[in-house]
């Protein structure tokens, strides 16, 4: 496998921050850098998430592209939605629409549709 | 008639019951037991060569909209996946009374009924998963204590609608104030 190429970058960042990173590289027994790139590299991880989840909420992108955008399989992006209570079914004409469209194919199919009970 | 189901309603039919009752429903489709992995695998693996259904395949085959068709893909809304891009040439091949798409995903179904119409000039049918569950009781298949545990698992899965559609199909009793 071909490692990908590391590239430096330089930032200015809280005194915090660094003294996080050197508790956790003794505590890791790893380099600092090997640290701030895993940090850095989780954060992307999770605003990917962030953003496809308000993309997705505000219906501009399907589940399957939001998805995409959040570097995630849809089924788990879906189990995210779900652990956020964001609903994504359709709304009531939709459904009514939906409800139709379903009794139709079902009688041009030759089923009889009931009543309800 | 052509059924389409797309990822979004696959995912839910599998993670709930209502897997169990597509025969019933679709009993003149070829799709006896076959929500599992291995159709969903299909779809996904489906070649340009694949994708392109003579009428006959139209008329037995679940596709899903992950087909991949790249050369037909136009650019389009970028609401949309690749994917169901795709799904988009062969809606072109059909006429709208053979087409039938099932999706539970809400920024899918907007685009269906309000976008597409304008670009191509016809409009399509849509269905969810909490369709197939009304009218499953409508049809007197499953009782209210089924739906309502269907409607339970959609519901913890985030595929369900609002309580007033199943108080307007009486699959729950509207509470008194």
């Amino acid at each position: 496998m071909v490692e990908e190429k590391l590239r430096v970058i330089t930032t200015r960042v809280p005194q915090k921050v660094i003294d996080y990173v050197e508790e956790i590289a003794e505590m890791d027994s790893l380099d600092k850098a090997a640290i701030y790139r895993r940090l850095l590299l989780k954060a992307i991880a999770q605003d990917r998430v962030e953003r496809a989840v308000e993309i997705y909420t505000r219906d501009e992108a399907t589940l399957l592209k939001a998805a995409e955008l959040a570097g995630m399989p849809a089924s788990l992006f879906a189990e995210e939605l779900a652990r956020r209570n964001i609903r994504r079914g359709l709304g009531i004409e939709a459904l009514q629409e939906g409800v139709q469209n379903l009794q139709n194919y079902l009688d041009k199919t030759g089923k009889k549709t009931t009543e309800s009970q | 008639m052509m059924i389409i189901l797309d990822a979004s309603i696959l995912m839910n039919l599998k993670k709930t019951d209502l897997h169990n009752y597509l025969q019933i429903i679709f009993d003149d489709i070829r799709i006896s037991g076959q929500i599992q992995e291995e159709v969903v695998t299909k779809g996904l693996k489906y070649n340009k060569k694949d994708a392109i259904l003579t009428q006959k395949q139209i008329d037995a085959e679940i596709i899903s909209v992950e087909t991949v068709l790249e050369e037909d893909i136009k650019p389009i809304e970028k609401v949309l996946h690749k994917g169901e891009a795709s799904l988009l040439p062969i809606l072109e091949r059909v006429q709208q009374e053979e087409v039938l798409i099932g999706t539970d995903d809400r920024p899918f179904y907007r685009y269906l009924k309000y976008v597409y119409p304008i670009s191509f000039g016809k409009s399509v049918r849509i269905i969810s998963s909490l369709d197939l569950t009304i009218v499953l009781f409508q049809r007197g298949i499953i009782n209210r204590e089924v739906a309502t545990h269907l409607l339970q698992q959609l519901e913890h899965i985030g595929a369900h609608g609002p309580i007033e559609i199943m108080e307007s199909y009486h699959i729950i009793e509207k509470e008194e104030e």
